[in-house]
């Protein structure tokens, strides 16, 4: 645990060096600056809800792959492979040191509106395991780009697929009907929707969704990432 | 320390193997050097001895146990200094080397303001790399390799990129902990650091060992016992190096005019991989 602590530590102080944690803020800020400014608007739930799939999702599933490619470019990985180092542990404390700051972010913007008038657990369940999600599928993603435009570009369909098809059916735009339950986000978008405006779930399926999904995603990314990254 | 028993190896894809048999060995407390051009196999195998390439074929025993057997007990006890610089560019130099020691919670740690000291980086400690010379990170490099008192090191060309002042004191520090009695494996193109620091050199070529031996035995072996003086009008005269102080041409050579040179013929490293290989270090 102390080493896990330690890793988590070191991630942190990695991101602030490289104003992964000020970007964060900034822009949470400016999003909570409109939604404040809106939140009298009649589609405002559904507003801050689209808000919260992106925001978090974007600071997982980009900034993980940026802080990555970073070290793959310093060549840094390659001297921490030959060391003793747990790489689950070294993995999962960076994908929790994001998640913990996506999901502040997106707190930030929920209380820009809400105040504390919402569920605060279920919104964090929420909005914790979309960023945690979109940190292990941005791992696996890179394994198959060169560099981070690489991934970029590859990533518009996997971003469209994970957090678009939820989105429209969520905005009723599309109805995918039960189908929506396949969907590894829906579990998480559930919750949201549950804390912000009381819409009626199903908690067995939203909490067992993210249960099921987040070691499945976890797990594809770590065996990526061993096979290509540390063992290529 | 390390046995190494007819490792083989083949990256995936590539129609031929890049390491075809190696068989060698290193003594605990021995710097043994690893010679060869770009491509000869130099980095695959030692990828393979820190556990970074798992798809070999041939055994290979760390202190008589084999290198699968081992876990991360073997990271911890191994010291990797890379050629190229690789750290966080964000970070300081104390950063770094903090970062990476928490990765070895079991290890004695040395001082870290002494360890700069060593490399003559002090007043850079607690700059960011990204604002440190290539030399500097090549010397960051090297402490950070060291500063868990590993039992092997593996270093890769240790002073490239060095200016002569600080390429020696990088020596001196490996010659300092093969005398406390650390493993040494370097691979390097640098003949005259092989030549200064290594017990024993190997040379490889397309993934094949030509030759192990010590540089001195492999210089004696390829090159002329001979020394050739020079007079000052240039005329010159090659003797054996055997009992020269008592052979009589020598003697009366030295006395015909100014002695203006005396060389001794003994090949360099490099002109014995050539004579060896066929090939130069440097191609």
């Amino acid at each position: 645990m102390k080493s896990f602590l330690n890793h988590l530590k070191w991630q942190f102080v990695i991101l602030h060096k490289n104003n992964i944690i000020t970007i964060s803020v900034a822009v949470t800020a400016i999003y909570s600056l409109i939604l404040f400014l809106f939140s009298e608007a009649t589609y405002i739930n559904k507003i801050l809800i689209v808000l919260v799939l992106n925001d978090p999702s974007v600071i997982g599933y980009f900034f993980i792959a940026l802080a990555l490619f970073t070290e793959i470019k310093q060549d840094v990985l390659k001297a921490i492979f030959v060391s003793p180092v747990d790489v689950h542990q070294l993995l999962i404390a960076k994908i929790l040191s994001l998640s913990i700051i996506g999901t502040l972010c997106s707190l930030g913007l929920a209380m820009a509106i809400k105040g504390f008038d919402f569920h605060i657990l279920a919104y964090t369940i929420g909005s914790f395991s979309i960023c945690m999600m979109s940190a292990c599928i941005a791992i696996s993603m890179m394994t198959y780009a060169t560099d981070f435009l690489n991934f970029a570009l590859q990533s518009v369909p996997i971003i469209l697929l994970f957090v678009g098809i939820a989105m429209v059916n969520f905005l009723e735009m599309i109805n995918l009907g039960a189908w929506k339950y396949i969907l590894p986000i829906q579990g998480s978008l559930d919750l949201i929707s549950f804390a912000v405006s009381q819409q009626a779930i199903n908690p067995w399926y939203a909490y067992g969704s993210v249960i099921v999904v987040l070691p499945i995603t976890y797990w594809i990314g770590f065996h990526l990432f061993s096979k290509k990254i540390i063992h290529q | 320390m390390i046995q190494v028993n007819n490792l083989g190896f083949q990256y995936p894809g590539e129609n031929k193997p890049t390491l075809k048999g190696l068989n060698f060995n290193i003594e605990a407390g021995e710097i043994f050097g690893f010679l060869g051009p770009s491509g000869a196999g130099k980095s695959t195998t030692q990828k393979v001895l820190y556990k970074v390439y798992h798809q070999y074929s041939g055994e290979l025993l760390i202190n008589g146990k084999n290198l699968k057997n081992w876990g991360a007990e073997y990271l911890a006890m191994i010291g990797v200094g890379f050629e190229l610089p690789n750290h966080y560019e964000k970070l300081t130099g104390r950063e770094n080397l903090e970062l990476f020691a928490s990765f070895y919670p079991k290890a004695t740690r040395r001082n870290l303001a002494e360890l700069f000291e060593l490399v003559d980086l002090a007043d850079a400690i607690d700059k960011p790399v990204s604002r440190y010379s290539k030399g500097m990170k090549v010397r960051l490099n090297f402490l950070r390799a060291i500063q868990h008192d590993p039992q092997i090191l593996f270093l890769d060309e240790p002073t490239s990129g060095l200016d002569p002042v600080n390429a020696q004191k990088i020596k001196s520090c490996i010659l300092d902990l093969k005398s406390s009695g650390k493993t040494i494996f370097i691979t390097t193109h640098h003949m005259e650091t092989a030549d200064q620091l290594c017990d024993r050199v190997a040379f490889i070529i397309d993934g094949s060992l030509r030759a192990i031996d010590s540089p001195q035995n492999l210089k004696k072996q390829y090159g002329q016992e001979l020394v050739q003086v020079t007079l000052e009008n240039d005329f010159y005269q090659q003797f054996p190096l055997l009992d020269l102080g008592s052979n009589t041409d020598f003697l009366q050579f030295i006395q015909t005019g100014k002695v203006k040179q005396i060389h001794s013929l003994e090949a360099s490293l490099e002109e014995v991989f050539i004579k060896i290989t066929g090939q130069s270090l440097t191609k």
